[in-house]
């Protein structure tokens, strides 16, 4: 046991958080062991009464945060980077040739396992936009019209070649389920700013221009943490969230009612047991009750303007990526800490070029129209927007399209204290290896810590017998040259 | 048996012998119940603290049906307890709790999570798979009581054992409960590589405490284990039959074989008797006459004078994926090859025929591409005309042409299987044209084809032409039953037969089946640098336990999966007693002697009572590894039977309890919380074991699965009331609201569940369908049950759910509450009427709406209260 009882909250807190050497004897598990109090809020201090709402574990700041909240615009699937952000003439002038041995020598390779590796052109010209002429494929000139906004990547490295442990790595830092998503971390290092909505917010569209891979709920898992930093999952469809409609002849007066009778039968409990859980219990079902106002009202945007609605190319809450996008920005409004925007559309292995066509014209506009939203709103400054896959796409044909990707990608990053219109390593001539600046999936989760006063190596739990991190245990840098 | 050696590694306390340990001196000797009483209080004594007072009557009932039953007890078991006067009460009532069958499924729900059971393969697609049949071997071990040490070895090698018996090749399925994948383009090796250390991880936490997985890309950090251990450990395993990416298609979604046929017992009997007439139909068959002996005989004359000549098939060709806007679109539309083949021929797009020399009949044949057709060519040259049997299987829908007619055309969405269409047609002398068309909608995509034909099996040309006399006892049979096989004399013996064994085979088909493990030839173990697998410059090793852990006793062969189950539950081996009983301990008092329940290596936790833990470890073994034995020492101790409250002075000098002078308090398992809701509510269906079921789920909670597109198919009748111990464990989409109150994955070991309160969980209780349902029927028990008064009614309803009655603060809330909703129902009855219908149980017609929707709501507020939820 460490927690002494003259040991204050904030030196408990940097302990926990590693500040610390961390006293051998405690583990992630204990401390959410009911032996000890219930939930991590209670944990501290401990034998204070729970603290509702969470304020984080990272209190103060590891340093001076540049952003408060993260919107990941997650093109799940594997965006061709060589068709979005990475232009390879030199791919074009091999076009249907052979891939140089040399390349794709002792490296993993997913469906075109034992095929003849053959060069496929890029499918569409680059142009250069913005002042600072950033290299971007023509089929995404709104991306294009804020290009002086976003800092693309195009040296990024993962170490999983097929979707769902790509997306485990991507979200989690690891390739063995179990561990907290990214949003989780994010909400227990530094708690969500609203009362009335989770701190961790999922949403997910389906697109047409490719097959729909399937998204396991593991990716917004809080992992070890405790469940209430889990991502929550708002639906296009059916309750927004979960449970969060009344049952059928019940009112909203009336559930008033019942959440009093329940809370003043807690209060009446607590007085003959004492125990500071049931404060929370109180506080849980009055946040309950509150959600179920505010989360339709979230997800009504009848209350946009047209021109709002346009600028997005919505007419209304449709569960497409763009009405994600909006949704994802009212969601910034009201204080939601990480806001994931899946969009299941860019698993690309045949007729790539028809379905970057349509996949482009499902997320161009409304990805650039939440950049300009975001910025006019004055909100971009502190909301770091990141956008890509979790992968890229072979240079190599695979059919009419191309296969998984790992060795070399693309991301861009806007807002939340990164440069914008700067650009951040680079592929080889073909596009299969990142070669410059090379950045691993780690190096842009310490970037997202980082931007968001969190020192990626302070931000750990024990589980297991090991201090885990997002970042895991090899070494992991914030990308400092994209940063303003 | 091998005879083990245990070693000591480095003086660790979990690796050391439990130390010969007595009964420590206390003051107030006469306060213990039970000897693990003593170790405790000199503890508390030793800090100058009290035990705390032992509990009420009523909290202990419930604490008891929690703990053992993970039920609440009915307030007559509360009652019979605060009566007794012989002061065995408490002891009878263990007893009787111990023996009931739902105590097996308490302990399964804990011992499920440890070996990451579940319903699904928790990777890409999370496929369902079959694995009840292990769920319901552990639920009838702990039933049956068996000892730990035959559990370990049944789980980790039943197969292996001699004359292993059905049960224990169930309980070897422990070994299949690890994640796999179906996704195309993975790297089989990479992912044979994951399930090892998938292995490796569950065997070293659940058994050891040990955390082996930190060595899968290096040696340990801090505990005595090198990467080599962790490979040796992963080599106990590797002979166990497995592919590292499953097949995308196979009949009934059973993609996860080898599979193991698990009748219940009532379809035992079943089996016996068709068997019995397939062998009376079979003596038919066999009996020789003299009509058949003359048959023979002028059968064997015309083979003689004319054999049989068997069809020619030409090489398979196939052509496509040809695009299409849909899945009918795909079926219909003609590409090209329907008006004549010509296999130099490019059709639409680029496709162009290209030659399947690989593609054998009688095996199911990959084809790729969503909204897509694929075509198939090869020639049938026949040198008498004859009738042959075609058969096919299709992934989707299929079209078959010979010479340019079409003789099948069935649009079906299904996963291919052999034989799912059958043609018997005529062909005359020459070639003749077969052209295929199969078509898919999403996902796997595929054919099979197999040719039946009149052939004399290789040899029996020779056999026929040696004289009836001068011919083999082996000889003359082969003959005879090839005849036997075709003679119009025997037609409807063989008709008979074929049907008793169609309806044998429909039989097995229902019959539910588990993933088996069967040993096979061992693959190779190498260590991986770096967890690397692509890199195999590693040193190959064998099966070993950890170095420092112990060694097996050397021996000429290779060790196997049960030399680690032996070593395990080896009585000089300490470590394994010593995780199993604190893990216990942590059931009952809400924390293990030591709290890292999932590390006993120099990074957990040391024992806070390490004489105690060594004690219970030694008698378990002791005792035969006795399980409910170990569990009544601990509940019917006076440590068991302190009361929760917790004084604030106390909660300052102690907050976690290290000196267990008081019980804990802390809100029921997610299982628990739905179960005991039905439970108070009457709507619980108690029984036990079975495949697992699917109660109320939200509309569309699998929209993100794929390949295939998953619709949840909502149970009837007695499944939507099971216990949550049966409710379909979809790896990547738990059931939302056992995942709202902390049920796990089970994607990896839990040795304990994280204890949140969360506002989730507090719309689970005011929305969640089943909720209401429980809350409607408790209100219906209420009217029945409770008395012709409101104030009994209500009464009623707080004895059923609280074993206590209600305060009079307590009374007026509800009475209140009640009062409103009775007069808002009034004021609109449809409404009344709507909260009604939610659930399938039908609604009393003998009870006024508006009365039964406002105790409704009563029933309500009090199944969601904190006590409700709360074991004390």
């Amino acid at each position: 046991m460490f927690l002494a009882g003259g040991l204050g909250a904030i030196a408990a807190r940097q302990l926990l958080a590693g500040a610390m050497p961390l006293p051998t004897q405690q583990t992630t598990s204990q401390a959410m062991s009911h032996a000890m109090p219930e939930t991590m809020a209670q944990l501290l201090p401990p034998n204070g009464r729970s603290e509702t709402p969470w304020n984080g574990i990272v209190d103060p700041r590891h340093h001076v945060p540049r952003a408060k909240r993260v919107i990941h615009l997650y093109m799940a699937g594997g965006p061709s980077h060589l068709e979005t952000f990475d232009y390879k003439p030199k791919l074009a002038e091999l076009d249907g040739q052979p891939m140089p041995a040399s390349f794709t020598r002792g490296q993993p390779i997913a469906q075109l396992q034992g095929s003849r590796l053959v060069c496929m052109a890029p499918q569409f010209p680059f142009a250069r936009y913005g002042k600072s002429g950033q290299e971007i494929c023509t089929k995404f000139p709104h991306i294009g019209s804020v290009a002086d906004d976003i800092s693309i990547i195009r040296s990024m490295q993962t170490d999983q070649i097929n979707h769902d442990p790509a997306h485990t790595m991507f979200n989690t830092g690891h390739t063995i389920p179990g561990r907290p998503s990214m949003g989780s971390w994010i909400n227990y290092g530094l708690g969500s700013e609203g009362d009335d909505l989770p701190g961790f917010v999922v949403l997910a569209s389906v697109g047409k221009g490719g097959q729909a891979q399937p998204i396991a709920a593991r990716q917004w898992s809080a992992g070890f943490l405790p469940s209430r930093f889990q991502g929550v999952e708002f639906r296009s469809k059916g309750d927004p969230v979960l449970y969060v409609k009344n049952p059928n002849g019940i009112t909203r007066q009336q559930q008033r009612e019942a959440v009093d009778a329940i809370t003043q039968l807690n209060q009446l409990h607590d007085k003959s047991v004492g125990d500071p859980e049931i404060a929370t219990r109180i506080a849980q079902f009055e946040m309950a009750f509150r959600m179920q106002a505010s989360v339709p009202e979230l997800s009504d945007l009848s209350d946009e303007p047209r021109e709002v609605l346009d600028l997005y190319g919505v007419t209304g809450q449709d569960g497409s990526f763009a009405s994600n996008c909006l949704l994802a920005r009212r969601l910034a409004e009201r204080g939601v800490r990480f806001i994931q925007v899946y969009h299941r559309a860019w698993d690309h292995h045949g007729g790539i070029k028809r379905a970057i066509e349509i996949t482009a014209n499902e997320v161009d506009r409304a990805t650039a129209a939440l950049i300009h939203d975001l910025k006019r709103r004055g909100m971009l400054d502190d909301t770091l927007v990141l956008w890509g896959g979790e992968f890229g796409r072979t240079p190599m044909a695979q059919g009419s399209g191309r296969d998984h990707h790992i060795r070399g990608f693309s991301y861009f990053l806007a807002g939340g204290g990164i440069r914008g219109g700067t650009s951040h390593g680079s592929t080889d001539e073909l596009g299969y290896h990142a070669v410059e600046d090379v950045v691993h999936v780690r190096d842009l989760h310490a970037t997202i810590l980082h931007q968001l006063g969190i020192d990626h190596s302070r931000l750990s739990q024990r589980f297991q017998g090991l201090d885990v991190r997002l970042t895991g245990v090899e070494s992991a840098r914030p990308i400092r040259s994209i940063i303003a | 048996m091998p005879s083990v050696v245990v070693a000591q590694a480095g003086g660790h306390w979990a690796y050391e012998p439990p130390a010969a340990v007595r009964s420590p001196a206390v003051e107030d000797a006469g306060w213990a119940r039970s000897p693990v009483d003593a170790f405790v209080l000199a503890e508390i004594e030793r800090n100058g603290q009290r035990p705390a007072p032992e509990a009420d009557v009523r909290t202990l009932a419930r604490r008891l049906f929690f703990d053992l039953v993970g039920l609440p007890p009915e307030m007559a078991d509360v009652e019979a307890l605060a009566a007794d006067a012989s002061g065995e009460g408490y002891q009878r009532l263990v007893d009787r709790l111990l023996a009931s069958p739902h105590f097996a499924e308490r302990m399964a729900m804990y011992w499920l999570d440890l070996v990451r059971f579940a319903d699904s393969t928790g990777v890409h697609a999370d496929n369902p798979w079959d694995a009840h049949p292990y769920r319901d071997w552990v639920i009838q071990a702990f039933d049956q009581n068996m000892p730990f040490d035959r559990f370990t070895r049944e789980q980790l090698a039943g197969d292996l054992m001699s004359d292993a018996t059905l049960q224990q090749r169930v309980a070897a399925a422990y070994n299949r409960l690890n994640l796999v994948t179906r996704e195309g383009g993975s790297q089989p090796k990479e992912f044979l590589i994951r399930y090892t250390a998938d292995r490796v991880r569950n065997v070293s936490t659940v058994w050891m405490a040990a955390t082996v997985g930190c060595a899968e890309c290096h040696d340990h950090k801090f505990d005595p284990i090198a990467a080599r251990d962790f490979y040796r450990l992963g080599a106990f395993f590797a002979d166990i039959e497995q592919v590292g990416v499953y097949s995308q298609g196979a009949a009934k979604g059973r993609y996860f074989g080898p599979y193991l046929t698990v009748p219940p017992a009532e379809q035992r009997g079943e089996l016996v008797k068709i068997d019995k007439r397939i062998a009376t139909a079979r003596d038919v068959l066999a009996t020789p006459t003299d009509a058949l002996a003359d048959a023979q005989r002028e059968w064997e004359r015309e083979v003689l004078a004319a054999p049989p000549v068997a069809p020619e098939f030409g090489t398979w060709h196939a052509a496509g994926p040809y695009a299409a806007s849909s899945f009918a679109d795909a079926h219909k539309r003609a590409f090209g090859p329907e008006n004549g083949v010509d296999l130099a021929a490019q059709h639409e797009g680029s496709n162009r025929w290209t030659k399947h020399a690989e593609w054998l009949d009688g095996k199911a044949h990959k084809l790729a591409g969503d909204r897509s057709a694929f075509y198939l060519f090869r020639t049938i040259t026949v040198a008498r005309a004859q009738q042959l049997t075609l058969n096919f299987g299709s992934d989707d829908s299929i079209r078959v042409w010979v010479d340019g007619e079409s003789v099948l055309d069935h649009q079906v969405s299904r996963g291919v299987a052999p034989d799912q269409e059958r043609l018997d047609l005529d062909f005359d002398v020459g070639q003749h044209e077969l052209l295929v068309k199969i078509a898919n909608g999403s996902g796997s995509f595929g054919f099979y084809f197999r040719p039946e034909f009149a052939r004399l099996p290789d040899g029996l040309l020779v056999q026929l032409r040696v004289p009836v006399e001068s011919r083999t006892a082996d000889g003359a049979a082969a003959v005879s039953t090839h005849f036997r096989g075709l003679t119009p004399l025997l037609a409807d013996a063989r008709r008979q037969l074929r049907e008793l064994e169609a309806e044998r085979a429909a039989l097995v088909d229902s019959l539910p089946v588990v993933m088996a493990t069967v040993a096979t030839e061992p693959m190779t173990t190498r260590v991986l640098r770096r967890g690397d697998w692509m890199d195999d410059s590693g040193e190959v090793v064998q099966p070993g336990v950890p170095a420092a852990f112990g060694a097996l006793a050397a021996r000429p062969q290779r060790a196997t999966r049960l030399d680690l189950a032996n070593w395990l539950v080896q009585p000089d081996n300490p470590l394994v007693a010593r995780v199993f009983v604190n893990r216990l301990w942590k059931l009952f008092f809400g924390r293990g002697i030591v709290r890292s329940l999932d590390d006993f290596g120099t990074q957990g936790e040391r024992p806070t009572h390490p004489e105690l833990l060594d004690y219970l470890a030694q008698r378990f073994v002791a005792s035969g590894w006795d399980v409910k034995a170990m569990i009544r020492l601990m509940v019917t101790s006076a440590t068991y039977r302190q009361s929760s409250d917790c004084d604030p002075i106390t909660a300052r000098d102690d907050p976690y309890n290290m000196s267990f002078s008081r019980q804990v308090r802390y809100r029921h398992d997610a299982e628990i919380v739905r179960d005991n809701a039905l439970a108070v509510s009457g709507l619980l269906v108690k029984k036990v074991g079975g495949r697992s079921v699917r109660p109320y789920q939200p509309a569309g909670f699998y929209r993100h699965l794929n390949f295939p597109k998953r619709r949840y198919q909502q149970g009837t009748g007695d499944d939507l009331w099971r216990r949550s111990i049966y409710t379909h464990w979809q790896r990547q989409y738990l059931h939302p609201a056992l995942a709202a109150f902390d049920a796990p994955s089970r994607e990896e070991c839990t040795v304990e569940r994280a204890r949140s309160n969360t506002p989730l969980q507090a719309l689970v209780l005011l929305n969640d369908p089943i909720l209401i349902e429980a809350a409607r029927a408790l209100a219906t028990r209420m009217v029945r049950e409770g008395g012709s008064d409101v104030r009994e009614q209500i009464a009623f309803a707080g004895t059923t759910v609280l074993n206590r009655p209600l305060g009079s603060a307590e009374f007026g809330v509800l009475l209140n509450h009640h009062q409103r909703l009775r007069e808002q129902y009034a004021a609109d009855v449809d409404a009344a009427k709507a909260l009604l219908a939610i659930g399938e149980r039908p609604v009393p017609a003998d009870i006024d709406p508006t009365k039964l929707a406002a105790l409704t709501g009563v029933a309500r507020v009090i199944l969601s209260l904190h006590e409700t939820l709360t074991r004390y």
